[in-house]
């Protein structure tokens, strides 16, 4: 950690944003792992009852029924953000991988703690 | 209707084509040019053989009858690829690490390679997955006879040899056998198999898909009408709205395909075993959950359309066929024949593959290499028969399939077979999915775990299914194990009321979750459990581990030749060895047998036979196998090693931050004082310079006057001359103060420390001042009482301290004047002096009654040359400005203390702390 936080700043950010925040940007990769955690777990709690329950209703948007439009939508929802996270966690590994060996062909191959 | 042989021709040239493209894969790769069957989408397609036939005509029946529960079949799956990152991706990199050949396997290997788990786990597959193999028959039969009308039986009812499912199945038997045992490659992957199946992904998503288009756009006039049909008819509520207490059902068909998409043993296989690059993973997470949403959008306009216009009495899980057909589109309905054949034969092939690969390594190799035939010094090559295995596996489990659909006809509806046979695959998730995240898991807790999980399942939910279509059980059904009412299968401890999935599936693995952790708690694991449940749990750690040092075993290099030629065959072994012999660095072919040469010779034969059956076929060649405590230790550590480098890490901050702090203290300190040189140096000059001035000009006055010629009086010459002396003998003061205060602070001065009586040295200091005291007309006295006070000290320093004090008292008293009480100077004892023995120190004061110190200069009238307070007594100028610090440093040499006591318009008071005599003898 202490040691690959500078080099994760020193890379090119993937998706050409927070060169505006500078240096004072943490390392994004802690935050994209919990999402990703965190991800099916949301899904799980609002594709369970109580809150699917709520959606049960007798109500119909432009013809389809909410329970549908509310099931779809959060289906499609989840594999929007999973296939965005993924997209850069991937791309995080390989720096991450390609940071990892130049590190330790520098200090000897020390590991470092992830 | 179509005619029998033309849906024949299309189905044998569909199946055709399914050869040629696995034909044709298998020479790309065998080229090295199969760049796009290694790609994350032909990946992500072969997952899609989660959906089969059970899929492509179950979803919509179950939706026609139970309305949107079907979506759980697939949300389930969904949300465990959405949390690839933390269980599949673990999964994926044990299994291309421990190479992992089935689920049976990876069960096994995390459980120290016990060879009972993989038997059991096989077992527990297959008595899951015939009925479920079964079904695709039964769906591909009952497909064709839609299609070409009921005139002529082509069932399992039928003539053997008129039964397509006889067909089917033997087409599939010629397919595995001929993609799926070709050789025993460096790998466990099949990818003329995963090539077949990914095509076969896409051609039944798009004949799906065709079909639920035309029920939208050909049938209906879009969504919008299609549920105004379904709300017209309140039957159809089901499928636009929840029925009453659908919650424990949802949940429970949730958490089974979830647990399905992990342990199915088809899904295992083409999701981990198959897996060639961890990456692929990235983009199944969401592409795979996306086919799964397309695929479901169509189910329940499909099945409205069924339901609202065709006749009633109909069969829900035809419906794909039937909607075309009843509309005169018999090339639509010939597409949906192929889209459904395609996801049956899609699940035949994998779970053939997969379970005849556990077959073969979990049942029949352990036996085989315990008998003599393979064991002994002379035993013969068995790579070749262990492909033979895997063959006859293969015909073996498609025969079961093949024998168990024609036995049960037309039974049960699709799905209930399919969620049967979910929970039983459940079964295995508690010991894979504890396995990888609880390190205390043991053996016995798994082996337990499974078995309680697998016979209540039996007991719940397979013999109540049995007994319903009338074969097996009903007796136990209805009364009871041994007539005990509370123990009946449907309504176990009077659980009754309950849906019989969510009972079954609520006992089986609560009974599977305690017992496993409870026997796991109570057991401990020997030291290749403990290894290996290491490295699985601590698989995502970075880093590589040295597990190769951690088994000692020794064995002859020509023994691992050996065999690792009879079980991989002479060509891999050659290979293996060369190849290792050249890592090592030897010219020769023959590597030396190192623990970690046996350790990667038992991996190779692992990828081949299982991890149990590897083991247990090195252990018989190597001798005195024993796991190193300390690597054991050290593997086991790695974990803690990682929290401990980084809290060193954080330690050698901290103290690196306090050191700069300290430097930076030093600093401020070293400028100071650099400050307070400089101060003192300019200050010595002033000082040296005003008396030198003084001699300088009286001396000028002196010697001018011979040449002016205006004489001086002798009075004035003497004057003059007197004022020269003074001024010498002050500068000579000056420069013994100024030394005598370096000799101190340096520490090189010399003492004479004796007992002595503060008191007669207080009274001589105030004899040697009182001329002084005379002339400032200043009043000084002692009050000091009679007796003697004792202390440690250097007699002539401790007067100069009381001289300087008293000088001072004197010096910067008040004058004399009306309407001021007289101006006094004395010496008296502190509060501490009352009693010199009690605290080692004894306190004497020097007290004025002078105008006090302001406010601003108390701190630094103790600082050289910091003479800074209006002089009012005595003679302007006469003090050096070195007397307090002098005083101070000599108290504070002597072992005391000299402070300021109290200043004010009362007058001033310096407190003079001296240690004790007694307290000196003590010490």
């Amino acid at each position: 950690m202490v040691s690959r936080r500078p080099l994760d700043e020193r890379l090119p950010d993937p998706e050409g944003r927070g060169g505006s925040e500078g240096g004072t940007r943490r390392p994004d990769s802690r935050r994209l792992r919990d999402m990703a955690s965190l991800l099916p777990a949301a899904l799980l709690v609002v594709i369970l009852p109580p809150y699917i329950s709520v959606f049960d209703q007798d109500s119909l948007l432009s013809g389809i029924p909410l329970l549908h439009l509310y099931i779809f939508g959060v289906w499609a929802l989840a594999i929007l953000v999973c296939g965005l996270l993924a997209r850069r966690l991937l791309h995080q590994e390989m720096q991450g991988a390609a940071g990892q060996t130049e590190e330790r062909t520098a200090d000897g191959g020390r590991r470092e703690p992830d | 209707m179509l005619a029998t042989e033309f849906v024949v021709t299309v189905a044998a040239l569909y199946l055709g084509l399914l050869f040629f493209l696995a034909f044709v894969t298998e020479k790309r790769v065998e080229r090295g040019a199969a760049r796009f069957i290694a790609s994350p989408l032909v990946y992500t397609l072969s997952l899609a053989v989660y959906c089969t036939s059970w899929t492509f005509f179950g979803a919509v029946g179950s939706a026609a009858r139970n309305g949107l529960e079907f979506l759980t079949i697939y949300l389930g799956p969904t949300v465990v690829l959405l949390g690839w990152w933390i269980l599949l991706r673990k999964l994926v990199r044990i299994s291309r690490s421990q190479r992992i050949t089935s689920i049976a396997d990876f069960i096994s290997a995390r459980y120290g390679k016990s060879a009972s788990i993989s038997a059991l786990v096989t077992l527990m597959a297959v008595i899951g997955s015939i009925p479920y193999i079964s079904l695709q028959l039964k769906a591909v039969t009952a497909s064709f006879e839609a299609l070409v009308g009921a005139a002529a039986s082509h069932g399992p009812g039928s003539d053997l040899f008129a039964d397509t499912g006889l067909w089917v199945t033997i087409s599939m038997a010629a397919f595995v056998i001929l993609f799926g045992t070709r050789n025993l490659g460096a790998d466990q992957r099949h990818p003329g198999v995963v090539a077949a199946i990914a095509f076969e992904s896409v051609i039944k998503l798009l004949s799906f898909a065709a079909v639920g288009l035309f029920a939208l756009y050909g049938v209906s006039e879009g969504a919008r009408d299609l549920f105004a049909r379904a709300a017209a008819d309140t039957d159809l509520a089901h499928l636009y709205s929840f029925p009453e207490g659908f919650e424990s059902r949802w949940a429970v068909t949730l958490f089974l395909a979830g647990m399905a998409a992990i342990c199915l043993p088809r899904q295992f296989q083409v999701t981990v075993v198959e897996n060639s690059d961890e990456r692929h993973l990235a983009t199944a997470a969401w592409l795979f959950p996306l086919y799964l949403m397309l695929i479901s959008l169509f189910v329940v306009p499909i099945a409205i359309v069924g339901l609202t216009s065709l006749p009633a009495g109909g069969n829900p899980d035809l419906y794909v066929l039937t909607i075309p057909l009843s509309a005169g589109r018999e090339d639509l309905a010939l597409i949906a024949f192929i889209g459904g054949l395609s996801a049956a034969t899609s699940m035949v092939i994998v779970a053939s593959l997969a379970l005849s690969i556990m077959i073969s390594n979990h049942l029949v190799a352990p036996l085989l290499l315990r008998g003599a035939l393979f064991s002994g010094p002379n035993a013969s090559d068995f790579s070749g028969t262990l492909l033979l295995t895997r063959r006859l596996s293969i015909v073996g489990i498609l025969l079961l399939g093949f024998l168990y659909y024609r036995a049960t006809g037309t039974g049960n509806p699709l799905a209930s077979i399919g969620l049967i046979s979910f929970a039983s695959a459940a079964q295995f998730a508690p010991a894979l999915i504890l396995g990888v995240y609880w390190q205390r898991a043991t053996k016995q807790g798994a082996l337990a775990g499974l078995l309680a999980g697998f016979a209540v399942w039996g007991y719940t939910l397979l013999a109540p299914t049995l007994a319903d279509a009338g074969w097996a059980f009903e007796g136990l059904v209805a009364e009871g194990l041994w007539g005990i009412a509370l123990l009946r299968p449907d309504a176990l401890f009077g659980m009754a009321g309950w849906d019989p999935l969510v009972h079954g599936v609520f006992w089986s693995i609560s009974a599977n979750v305690t017992v496993l952790v409870v026997v796991s708690l109570l057991t401990s694991p020997s030291p290749i459990e403990s290894l290996q449940s290491a490295l699985f749990v601590n698989a995502l750690q970075p880093g590589e581990r040295q597990v190769e040092g951690a088994l000692h075993r020794s064995a002859t290099t020509r023994d691992l030749y050996r065999l690792t030629q009879r079980i991989l065959g002479a060509e891999r072994a050659y290979q293996i060895f060369r190849d290792y012999a050249r890592r090592q660095g030897r010219a020769d072919h023959l590597p030396a047998p190192d623990p970690p040469l046996i350790a990667y010779v038992e991996r190779q034969l692992a990828s081949s036979v299982g991890a149990a059956s590897a083991r247990s076929l090195v252990s018989r060649i190597a001798e005195g196998e024993t796991i190193s405590l300390d690597a054991l230790i050290a593997i086991l550590d790695e974990t803690q090693q990682a929290i401990r480098t980084s809290r060193a890490l954080e330690r050698k901050s901290q103290e690196l931050q306090e050191t700069a702090a300290q430097l930076r203290e030093a600093n401020a300190q070293l400028k100071a004082l650099d400050k307070m040189k400089d101060d003192f140096l300019s200050r010595v000059s002033h000082e040296l310079r005003t008396p030198m001035t003084s001699i300088r000009s009286f001396s000028e006055i002196l010697t001018d006057q011979q040449k002016d010629g205006a004489p001086l009086s002798p009075v004035q010459v003497q004057r003059f001359l007197t004022i020269i002396r003074d001024e010498s003998e002050r500068l000579t003061r000056l420069l013994d103060e100024i030394l005598d205060i370096s000799r101190m602070e340096s520490g090189e001065a010399t003492w004479q420390i004796e007992t002595v009586d503060a008191a007669e040295i207080a009274r001589k200091a105030v004899d040697t001042m009182s001329g002084l005291a005379a002339q400032a007309r200043v009043e000084l006295s002692v009050d000091l009482g009679a007796r003697p006070i004792w202390v440690a000290a250097d007699a002539d320093r401790l007067k100069q301290v009381f001289v300087n004090l008293l000088s001072n008292a004197i010096k910067y008293n008040h004058p004399p004047a009306p309407g001021l009480p007289r101006p006094k100077a004395w010496v008296t004892l502190g509060p501490r002096g009352q009693r010199p023995g009690s605290g080692g120190l004894v306190e004497l004061h020097v007290c004025d009654n002078g105008p006090g110190i302001p406010d601003n200069q108390r701190e630094s009238i103790f600082t050289k040359f910091a003479r800074g307070w209006q002089e009012t007594g005595g003679e302007r100028g006469a003090g050096s400005g070195l007397g307090l610090p002098i005083s101070r440093q000599i108290v504070q040499s002597l072992g005391g203390e000299l402070t300021l006591a109290r200043t004010g318009r009362e007058g001033s008071v310096f407190a003079v702390r001296l240690p004790a005599a007694e307290a000196l003898a003590a010490q």
